[in-house]
């Protein structure tokens, strides 16, 4: 079985506590640009995502465990996850990602 | 109905025992770890700061489950003087405090083959060097959300939803009906 490290309970944890939460760092626009915004820009927010055929940025939830939202850099073809971080933390730079990999 | 559902009747055996708990207080509570000095003054037991931590006394059991959140387990005979406790911290600190008293069953587990057993529906390291005794956490047992306690090397207590409480107790006859 898979495990995922948890950055609020700081181990690793049974992925069958997990729950996949979509693409990371997408903000979500502000009451007033939600105002301006065009109806492509705002389905373009809600539905276009990268998709990514490797290092993906995404959410993940403890669900069954510390119920928790956080962040994960997983690659997509190998289904590994090469690191995992608290919500509100930046996108780690591909230095951080080389790094996370040794 | 209920109570012949989840009152399974195992062989007497001491590779494994499965008790339902009876009537018990039980209380979500959600706050920000800043409150939690106050919310200690008031209540007048400890309260544990890390995820998977437990205050265990003789009738109070509190267990850390996230960053915000708690569950309280109390004796029912304690119910006047925590609905004291409850009212004066909800008027003193910003909390959310549930009470799921019949939300929950609980059950305790006992007997050599205890970890064995629960490690055939939970996949959580349940070694002692990592699920060490006096140790909570939340995780799913066949596919069900349990809290999980361990009070002993051999000794669990399990609290699942209410509705499950005859599908986990069922399950628990059938493993050890097949491994006795
Ligand atoms: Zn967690």
């Amino acid at each position: 079985m898979l495990l995922i490290h948890c950055p609020y309970c700081n181990k690793k944890r049974p992925e069958v506590e997990f729950a996949y939460a979509g693409e990371a760092h997408i903000e979500r626009p502000n009451g007033i640009n939600q105002l301006t915004m065009t109806d492509e820009e705002w389905s373009n927010f809600m539905f276009i995502r990268n998709n990514i055929r490797g290092e993906h940025a995404e959410r993940w939830w403890h669900n069954s465990g510390c119920n928790m939202f956080f962040n994960a850099i997983r690659n997509t073809q190998t289904d590994k996850f090469i690191m995992t971080y608290k919500m509100g933390e930046n996108l780690p730079t591909e230095k951080q990602i080389k790094a996370a990999k040794k | 109905m209920f109570e012949q559902a989840v009152n399974i009747s195992l062989k007497k055996s001491d590779s494994f025992e499965c008790k339902v708990i009876g009537e018990q207080l039980r209380y979500s509570i959600r706050m920000k770890q800043d409150f939690v000095e106050k919310a200690e003054k008031i209540c007048g037991f400890n309260i544990p700061r890390n995820i998977g931590e437990v205050e265990s006394y003789d009738k109070i059991l509190c267990m850390c489950l996230g960053p915000d959140e708690w569950i309280l387990i109390v004796q029912p005979k304690l119910k006047l003087q925590f609905d004291k406790i409850i009212a004066r911290l909800n008027n003193s600190i910003t909390i959310s405090i549930t009470n799921i008293s019949d939300r929950n069953i609980g059950f305790k587990l006992k007997g050599k083959k205890v970890q064995k057993y629960i490690n055939s529906g939970c996949p959580l390291d349940l070694a002692l060097e990592s699920f060490p005794i006096g140790k909570a956490s939340r995780t799913v047992f066949e596919s069900v959300p349990i809290l999980l306690f361990r009070d002993g090397k051999l000794s669990f207590r399990v609290e699942c939803w209410r509705s499950f409480g005859p599908y986990i107790s069922d399950f628990f006859k059938r493993i050890a009906d097949t491994n006795d």
